[in-house]
């Protein structure tokens, strides 16, 4: 059996994984456009911050390639795909013939059309390539405008602010992280942020960019306000990487590729993962656990990918935030129950739908967070434990002895 | 696998399973130096928790498919896949704490140690062969054994 | 409670905070509340008044950063108005109740044991080594057909004998007085051993009637838990008379202890106290007490031997003669030392005579009468060592019964406060937070490893004797020398003095 998998980052690494536990002979080909073996790509903003250094990027040390009989082609792009001749043609002309074939290919940021926007005089923050290019800009005392601010571009402003440069924020959004987080935990996110210095502008955009005689950027905002800066990110989502499926029979194409629940495409033997796949949160756990099962599948093994809700765990200047599936939810068919100490910038909601957990939002107080996303996930009715939830000594006794026995006994 | 299972009919909330595995887990292994020098107190891989009269240990299950492996974003976290041990190579972890979010049993707590980020998870004592809660536990209530054939 | 307390505490709990790491294992296993923990100053502090120097918390400190102290005499000195007096004044001035106590007799009263020594082979006889020759220690318990005929017995109400593997057996102890947990870790290393395990007077629980073959029946004053199953049952029923700590009264089980399953066992309403009369209501004469014994063999068909359990009191020879002619198979005796969960004080130090001058008066009395094969002799209260045992039995005993020795043997410290139910070591209590410390696994093996470690011992001295079997042991006090007693004394236990002869 010949596999190839067309990218390199979690999904792929554990298509591997996933493939080696039902089938020790066929051969693996990964094909990666960057030129490094695989890394965890949040990984970046700690890089930039030094807290990671190179040889401690790598998501799977070099004997994982080895032991698995990868053949790993760095620093190739995957142009076409051949779904009668069964071949992923390569730039530079290769053709790589394959019986299953796992596209993993992730997304791209999306950058937004805005005037005098270059190639040259904006980064964005999702590769190992863009920290590298960041780096030599990110030195103390310059100032940096980061347009969203979402986890990337809250993971930017981190590695920037930690690197001694002056951050401001923009964000389109009333609020920071607003998919995540409701209004008064993005408040106090907002204040925590500006305590630690970072300016941050809501409800607003860029319009244009300049670039002055100094070489300053001149970064001009909706509201009319005008910025200065040294440096400008773009962080306000990801589209995924879908051109190599794009037209091919049997394949639909939304907003990614979709997939059925074995994670397979329209096309026989072709298989997706991770960012890639329509209607996947672009999540590294889920990437992950995808790229597993649809590896296991390619082998032959026929499991079912239940989708996950989002769940996220983002750290940065300190604060940690764990959110999961309704973080952000409001209204009358929710039933919140919370737990807020803005002087300790603790904050813990959980949001009840049906007395079913729906989602949850904890911030600087995460202990035994996977309980919540369990019962989450599961489903589970918590009406004989509602007043439990938010004790400080929540956790397994918690929860009904019939589920506590079994979670023992696993 | 070999794993850690409680008794919660014996437990009787002494909490020493937290104390032998700080211990296990110090540089020193010593139970003054543990607590005294290298403030390890509160730092156990083990919780117990308590119901009172009810109380148990509660700690890692080395999932089959584990979440905190999946979620980790730096790959510090794995699955030995010869011992089937999840552990976390603690050099490697940067303190995302995905793995607390994912964790569906709350046994990965978030830890700091000489200023590092450390998942505070029971990695079975796989250096010293059997773990030190379960050697130290006075009354049984914890006992290191296979029980499900062939996992 | 007066405002003032008038004694001082009687222990000091020390805590070297060099060594102590805040771990708290001892705030949460006391079981008096004299281990505090003040989480707003982190900070560990003992109240001393509360200590009963039980040693849970010693155990238990990781650390072993505890020291329980003793306190100084709370006056001078004074041999005759002793502490324990001087507390026990104290505290009935404050409440004016009986005092009560658990555990045995503490007050030193002479202990014959100590004043008895063994006999050893040299050159004129030879020894035996227990490692390489057959030894014996199996005894049958019952009684034993008269005159010995080839022909089989053609009587039917003869009960079978019962044989026990080591001739030391576990006294009665009820559940409901003590844990289940202690409860079973008797009866499974009873069983494990092939001895057996008396059920005190609550009964047997229901999820413990696989041990009930290795089990001694209790049928006492109360007649807590007795029905046909139960004594069908047990392989020894006991007619509870007396008992050695509380001669002469009954029993009272506080409702506290009456949990439901306790309830369930004993077969009366949760959280009522249980009360046993002082005598069996039924039982006013040797004649009644045959109507018993004879009640309970027919509703068991003659299969059951039935014991009786007197308390060793002045004329314990002419009561045992009694009851071996009204047709018990075994009559067991409890000496002045025997423990009990519960007792009035006064009671418990004052009534009742040492067991070792009551065995052998009874055993002597037997004799004389030629009814001695009738009945089997057991021996209780407050037997320490090996070396009592076979002392006992030489004085005329076929075997033991033990108890507190169990109870230390599953980490009782002898603190004597069972009858708070507060047990910290789980084993007076019926609090499952502290029944639930004694696993019975660890239990079972630790009264297992007792009784191991005590037979091999007799089976040292029988061989240095140059005995095979305990049966030849039994009454054969030419192998026991008194030191330092009296004439009457020698006379009443029939040894010689250590130095005379054969």
């Amino acid at each position: 059996m010949n596999y190839v998998l067309i990218g390199n980052s979690v999904a792929s690494v554990n298509a591997v994984a996933g493939i080696r536990e039902y089938d020790r002979e066929g051969s693996i080909t990964i094909v990666s456009a960057e030129n490094y073996y695989a890394y965890g790509r949040p990984l970046i903003s700690y890089w930039l911050e030094k807290r990671v250094q190179d040889q401690d990027m790598p998501y799977r040390p070099q004997e994982f390639y080895e032991k698995n009989c990868v053949r790993v082609i760095l620093g190739r792009r995957a142009v076409k795909l051949d779904p009668e001749a069964r071949q992923v043609h390569l730039d530079n002309g290769e053709k790589l013939p394959f019986d299953r074939l796992l596209l993993a290919t992730g997304g791209r940021p999306f950058v937004p059309p805005i005037a005098g926007l270059t190639a040259a005089n904006y980064f964005t923050f999702i590769n190992y390539d863009d920290v590298r290019r960041l780096e030599a800009f990110a030195i103390p005392g310059r100032e940096a405008v980061i347009l969203g601010a979402g986890p990337t571009g809250l993971k930017a402003m981190e590695s920037l602010v930690q690197r001694g440069v002056k951050v401001t924020l923009v964000e389109l959004a009333d609020r920071i992280w607003a998919p995540a987080l409701d209004p008064e935990a993005g408040a106090l996110v907002a204040g925590f942020l500006q305590d630690n210095g970072v300016n941050l502008y809501l409800n607003d955009t860029l319009t244009s960019i300049r670039q002055e005689d100094d070489g300053r950027l001149l970064i001009e905002l909706k509201s009319g306000r005008e910025l200065k800066a040294d440096i400008l990110v773009i962080a306000i989502g990801v589209r995924p990487n879908v051109e190599l499926l794009t037209g091919l029979p049997g394949v639909t194409i939304n907003r990614g590729v979709v997939v059925g629940p074995d994670l397979s495409t329209g096309l026989p033997g072709v298989y997706a993962a991770g960012d890639v796949v329509d209607g996947n949160p672009p999540l590294l756990p889920h990437a992950a656990i995808q790229g597993k099962i649809a590896g296991r599948n390619m082998a032959g093994a026929g499991e079912i990918y239940q989708p996950l809700p989002p769940y996220n765990a983002l750290g940065f200047l300190g604060l940690h935030i764990i959110s999961m599936g309704n973080s952000a939810a409001t209204g009358e068919e929710y039933e919140l129950l919370t737990e807020v100490d803005p002087a300790a910038l603790v904050y813990r909601k959980l949001v009840l739908k049906d007395n079913r957990l729906s989602g949850a939002l904890l911030i600087n107080k995460i202990d035994r967070a996977g309980i919540y996303r369990q019962l989450l996930e599961e489903g589970i009715e918590v009406t004989s434990f509602k007043d439990e939830l938010l004790r400080p000594d929540f956790g397994l006794l918690s929860l009904p002895e019939t589920i506590w026995q079994q979670q023992l006994a696993v | 696998m070999k794993k850690v299972y409680a008794r919660p009919a014996y437990c009787m909330n002494c909490h020493l399973c937290e104390v032998n595995c700080i211990v296990a887990h110090s540089r020193s292994r010593d139970l003054f130096r543990a607590y005294k020098r290298e403030n390890l107190r509160g730092t156990a891989r083990v919780i117990v928790e308590e119901r009172l009269p009810l109380s148990v240990a509660v700690q890692c299950r080395h999932c089959d498919d584990p979440r905190c492996v999946a979620g980790c974003i730096s790959g510090a976290m794995v699955k030995d896949s010869e011992t089937g041990i999840v552990y976390c190579q603690e050099d490697k972890c940067v303190g995302c704490w995905t793995c607390v979010a994912g964790c569906p049993y709350g046994a990965i707590r978030p830890g700091e140690k000489n200023g590092r980020p450390v998942p505070l998870k029971c990695d079975l004592c796989r250096e010293a062969g059997e773990p030190a809660c379960v050697a130290g536990c006075p009354n049984r209530a914890l006992v290191f054994e296979e029980r499900r054939a062939g996992a | 409670m007066p405002t003032l307390s008038l004694m001082p505490p009687e222990f000091s709990v020390v805590r070297d905070d060099n060594k102590c790491i805040k771990c708290l294992a001892c705030v949460r296993q006391c079981g008096f509340d004299a281990q505090q923990y003040d989480a707003e100053d982190d900070r560990l502090y003992a109240i001393d008044a509360n200590c009963v120097n039980c040693q849970r918390c010693v155990s238990i400190c990781p650390a072993g950063a505890l020291t329980i102290y003793k306190n100084p005499p709370p006056m001078r000195p004074n041999a005759h108005w002793t502490e324990g007096h001087l507390r026990n004044i104290v505290k009935q001035a404050e409440t004016g109740g009986v005092l009560l106590t658990g555990m045995g007799n503490d007050q030193p009263f002479p202990p014959y044991f100590d004043r008895l020594l063994l006999n050893a082979s040299q050159v004129t006889n030879p020894s035996i080594d227990p490692l390489r020759e057959p030894m014996e220690l199996r005894t049958y318990l019952g009684s034993r057909a008269e005159p010995v005929s080839r022909e089989e017995s053609k009587d039917k109400t003869r009960t079978p004998l019962v044989p026990i593997e080591t001739p030391i057996m576990f006294s009665a102890m009820s559940y409901g007085s003590i844990s289940h947990e202690a409860f079973e870790s008797l009866a499974r290393a009873a069983k494990a051993f092939g001895t057996l395990f008396n059920t005190g007077e609550g009964g047997l629980p229901e999820d413990l009637y696989e041990y009930a073959d290795h089990a001694v029946v209790q049928v006492a004053s109360g007649r807590f838990g007795v029905h046909a199953g139960y004594l069908n049952a047990g392989r020894v029923i006991e007619i509870k008379i007396g008992q050695g700590a509380k001669p002469g009264i009954g029993g009272h089980l506080p409702g506290e202890k009456i949990t439901a399953p306790v309830a369930e066992t004993r077969m009366i309403p949760e959280g009522t106290d249980a009360l046993s009369p002082a005598p069996h209501h039924d039982i006013y004469s040797i004649e009644d007490l045959k109507q018993l014994i004879f009640t309970l063999k027919e509703a068991t068909r003659y299969q059951k031997p039935v014991s009786v359990k007197i308390s060793a009191v002045h004329n314990v020879a002419a009561i045992a003669s009694g009851i071996a002619r009204a047709g018990a198979d075994i009559i067991a005796i409890d000496g002045f030392r025997g423990g009990t969960g519960a007792a009035p004080t006064m009671i418990r130090d004052h009534v009742g005579i040492p067991i070792e001058l009551a065995i052998a008066a009874v055993d002597q009395r037997l004799r004389e009468e030629g009814i001695r094969n009738r009945v089997s002799l057991v021996a209780a209260g407050g037997f320490r060592s090996s070396a009592d045992v076979v002392k006992a039995i030489a004085l005329g005993a076929d075997a033991v019964y033990i108890a507190t020795a169990t109870l230390i043997a599953l980490g009782c410290h002898l603190c004597q406060k069972c009858y708070t139910g507060k047990c910290s070591w789980g084993i007076a209590t019926q609090d499952p937070y502290r029944s639930r410390r004694l696993n019975p696994e660890i239990g079972a093996e630790r009264l297992y490893n007792l009784l191991r470690g005590w037979s091999h011992e007799i089976k040292e001295m029988l061989g240095g004797m140059g005995i095979n079997s305990i049966e030849s042991l039994r009454g054969n006090r030419l192998h026991l020398r008194g030191v330092g007693l009296n004439e009457v004394e020698l006379k009443l236990l029939g040894v010689k003095h250590a130095g005379e002869a054969m």
